[in-house]
């Protein structure tokens, strides 16, 4: 049974604008899932349905048993976490800590547990050098990592990514893919919407793609980066890697360095 | 002489911070060239960005050691304002770009030539070439605040360009937005490469650096730790534990000589790769 | 051929009058009625409150009814709230009706405060309201292409234009900031007791945002040439449409009336 369902869901912002139309998804707990897509899409608004922030004008979104229509936001938001693209739009504490500790509390976690929690976040999110600071004092990318640890530190089912890879540096970006590791180990579920496709390769096993509104193909990152037709509809390109294994006419639907490499070595007969 | 920016001896620390933020930089900048600058988060890639523009020291005060020159002239000598008209500034966040002044693209483009006093005829017939140029021209009645970030990036750029600098310095413009947004700005700057503008450009998608820039730049802890052509730099293995990302296909292009793949050199883009790939192939294929 | 486009056109004729001769209006009227305010029937200003019903005429004829209407239907709530307040805390010497509520206690409704507040009130409504009009029937680069033929230099039409661009814009960004901290379990939804406590949370990414974007909004100007000295041209230019004069005498002999009729009371 999917942990989160949504049933023909469509929504119109007030302005009229219609941002997903008729869509239906299914997501099992413990899976990791990229959304992919150009801006415009769908993709923010489908993950804003998924907790709470948004509910479906039309249709129906499931956690669990829970029907979003039936709970505000903030009553979702203690299953499903959602990290905003904009640091800066959440952060209003002066220490990373109170930060960090501002969501435990509100759900009121008692004591021990809280102090535990906080600790785990702060130690996968590398913030612990950090710990006292003033959030704004760190560089924008660090901010970042702020507040997933404030997600994280809630220890929601569910964990919602927007764009975390935008502006990273490579360091950043090997962090991320820790988190995220440490996250399946703990069978939390995890949807994040990136635009970098090489990070999607080496870190999801199932890509969502949407375009226009709707979605145009789920599948693994394989079947999604050499579906060109599917490719073409998202307006988007393969990965450097598969364009590279496409263009030397390698065949295996290759998205994966070592592949590559292995691929490339066979067909020069060289071991 | 031909060095269009130069960094003497450049040591600079922001107020209140005993650790500088670039230290001993010396580096000379030829006119018409594309400098990639790249390097981990905090190692100064903007701070070089706004030494070169002269927001620092003069908007962020501080404390600079050294001296940066734009065509010969200190930043510190200019006059309140001047160094707009030699080199133009776009940064990351699309919308903070937007003048706030104006409710039509048009005008936010024109804003920039409104200021340098040019004649209203010639700002109409200059503003209509930079849409044309940068593909905004369908955007033109549309309010600046009511665009995708990558829109009101293009129209940054547009405003910046249609003043004509000489010198163009871009701080990761793409770090926000899609992929479709992402190219169509590295169009417009492939445009201005082919203008021959010197373009000093800071950006973390390293596969693209590699494809437009002349040389490259990267930056540690705000030092040069490594500069030089683009292919040099960027095929250099050894950056990755300064936590530099280097090509898809340096990186490939590396394990596969390392496997023992008769490569040339080691591929910074897709079509060196295919270059030596393709011939090896039709050697394998004899 | 773009000049043209971009020129503010407009068929209404007095929302397309010059902004100067629009704010001559408010500031006449607002005069008139703060005079009118003090020729009172029985202590009731009964002739400010009729001269208040010009601005929704005023609004109708401009075509803005729909813009404005909003802004009045608000002013009015404030208003009615200041006049109950007034006329039921504050005690004066005559009592016009006694209310006897839930068997339980009595509420005066005092004269002489009702006829306060009532002042009160209509000077909110009769300026507030003359300034909406204003403001709904001028378009922000009217205004600051008037404010600049007369001298106002170009760093405080920047001030001026971006405060005002900055309304929507903080709206913006206060509804996503809101949603961000819904996200982390903030209720925003519900009493106000409820909301209150969501203010904090609200308010500083707000005002740190605003502040950060400020600066790199400061640094954009000057890449844009604002700092750069001599003379700047204008794409734009605000011109009359020709109706000037009539409202200007039209506005100058309700003054004059007005006051002569004070005058005239005054001295008789």
């Amino acid at each position: 049974m999917a942990y989160i369902k949504l049933k023909g869901v469509s929504y119109k912002y007030p302005e009229g604008f219609l941002a997903v139309d008729n869509i239906d998804m299914e997501i099992e707990k413990g899976e990791s899932v990229a959304i992919i897509g150009q801006n415009g899409a769908g993709k923010t608004t489908t993950v804003k349905m998924m907790n709470g922030l948004l509910k479906p004008m039309s249709g129906e979104v499931f956690i669990g048993d829970l029907n979003t229509k039936d709970y505000t936001t903030a009553q979702v938001s203690r299953k499903v976490g959602y990290v905003f693209q904009n640091p800066d739009d959440q952060i209003f504490h002066s220490s990373v800590y109170a930060e960090v500790e501002f969501g435990p509390k509100k759900m009121k976690i008692d004591e021990k547990r809280k102090e535990k929690l906080i600790n785990y976040s702060l130690k996968w999110t590398g913030l612990k050098k950090h710990k006292y600071e003033n959030p704004y004092n760190l560089p924008l990318s660090i901010r970042k990592f702020v507040t997933i640890a404030s997600i994280i530190a809630m220890d929601v089912d569910v964990v919602i990514l927007d764009e975390p890879t935008a502006g990273q540096d490579l360091v950043g970006t090997l962090l991320l893919s820790n988190i995220l590791k440490e996250l399946q180990r703990r069978g939390k579920t995890i949807i994040t919407i990136t635009h970098d496709m090489q990070f999607v390769v080496e870190n999801f096993n199932r890509v969502i793609v949407m375009a226009d509104k709707k979605i145009v193909k789920t599948g693994t990152p394989k079947e999604i980066f050499w579906d060109f037709e599917a490719l073409d509809k998202a307006m988007l390109k393969q990965p450097y890697i598969s364009s590279l294994c496409y263009k030397l006419g390698i065949e295996g639907d290759i998205v994966s360095k070592q592949e590559a490499i292995d691929a490339i070595c066979k067909k020069l007969n060289i071991e | 002489m031909g060095a269009i920016v130069q960094f003497k001896n450049v040591t600079y620390n922001y107020p209140l911070s005993d650790i500088p933020a670039i230290k001993d930089i010396n580096l000379s900048f030829e006119k018409g060239k594309f400098y990639g600058v790249i390097g981990e988060n905090g190692s100064g890639k903007t701070t070089f960005c706004n030494l070169i523009r002269g927001f620092a020291p003069s908007f962020y005060k501080g404390d600079l050691k050294g001296e940066v020159l734009i065509n010969g002239k200190a930043t510190v000598d200019y006059d309140e304002g001047d160094l707009a008209l030699n080199i133009g500034y776009v940064f990351q966040n699309p919308f903070n770009q937007i003048s706030g002044v104006k409710d039509t693209v048009f005008e936010e483009v024109a804003f920039g030539l409104e200021n340098f006093g040019v004649p209203v005829d010639e700002i109409e017939r200059r503003v209509v070439d930079i849409m044309k140029l940068t593909k905004i021209e369908h955007l033109a009645e549309k309010n600046p605040f009511s665009m995708s970030g990558g829109q009101q990036q293009r129209s940054a750029l547009a405003s910046i360009i249609v003043l004509e600098p000489d010198i163009l310095v871009i701080d990761e413009p793409t770090s926000q937005l899609d992929p479709e947004g992402t190219e169509s700005v590295f169009e417009i700057i492939a445009a201005m490469k082919a203008a021959k503008k010197t373009i000093i450009l800071v950006e973390h998608k390293v596969d693209l650096i590699a494809e437009f820039a002349d040389e490259v730049i990267v930056l540690k802890e705000g030092q040069v730790i490594r500069s030089g052509k683009t292919q040099d730099v960027l095929s250099d293995l050894s950056l990755l534990e300064h936590g530099v990302q280097l090509p898809q296909m340096a990186i490939i292009g590396d394990e596969l000589i390392k496997r023992g793949v008769p490569l040339d050199y080691i591929p910074v883009t897709t079509s060196q790769a295919m270059e030596q790939l393709e011939k090896l192939l039709n050697k394998e294929a004899k | 051929m773009w000049r043209e486009k971009l020129k503010v056109v407009k068929e209404n004729k007095i929302a397309g009058l010059y902004p100067f001769t629009k704010l001559w209006i408010v500031l006449f009227y607002s005069i008139c009625a703060m005079i009118l305010g003090t020729i009172t029937v029985d202590g009731y200003p009964i002739y400010m409150i009729l001269s208040f019903v010009i601005v929704p005429i005023l609004a109708i004829l401009t075509g803005i009814m729909k813009k404005v209407g909003g802004v009045l239907k608000n002013m009015a709530f404030l208003s009615f709230f200041i006049i109950v307040v007034q006329g039921i805390l504050v005690k004066s010497k005559d009592i016009i009706i006694t209310l006897n509520i839930f068997n339980f206690f009595n509420v005066n409704l005092y004269k002489q405060s009702l006829q306060y507040g009532l002042v009160l009130a209509f000077s909110i409504m009769c300026m507030g309201g003359i300034l909406a009009w204003f403001f709904g029937s001028t378009d922000n680069k009217e205004l600051i292409s008037a404010l600049e033929s007369k001298g106002m230099g170009p760093k405080a039409s920047y001030v001026f234009l971006s405060t005002l661009q900055m309304i929507e814009v903080l709206q913006k960004s206060s509804k996503t900031i809101m949603s961000a901290q819904q996200a982390r379990g903030v209720e925003t939804e519900g009493n106000v007791f409820v909301r209150s406590k969501a203010f904090i949370p609200s308010m500083v990414p707000l005002i740190l945002s605003s502040i950060t974007n400020t600066e790199e909004r400061v640094l954009t100007l000057e890449s844009k040439g604002f700092l750069v000295k001599g003379k700047k041209t204008k794409l734009y230019d605000v011109s009359p449409n020709g109706k000037e004069k009539i409202a200007m005498v039209s506005i100058i002999i309700y003054t004059v009336i007005i006051v002569l009729w004070r005058v005239l009371l005054w001295v008789l």
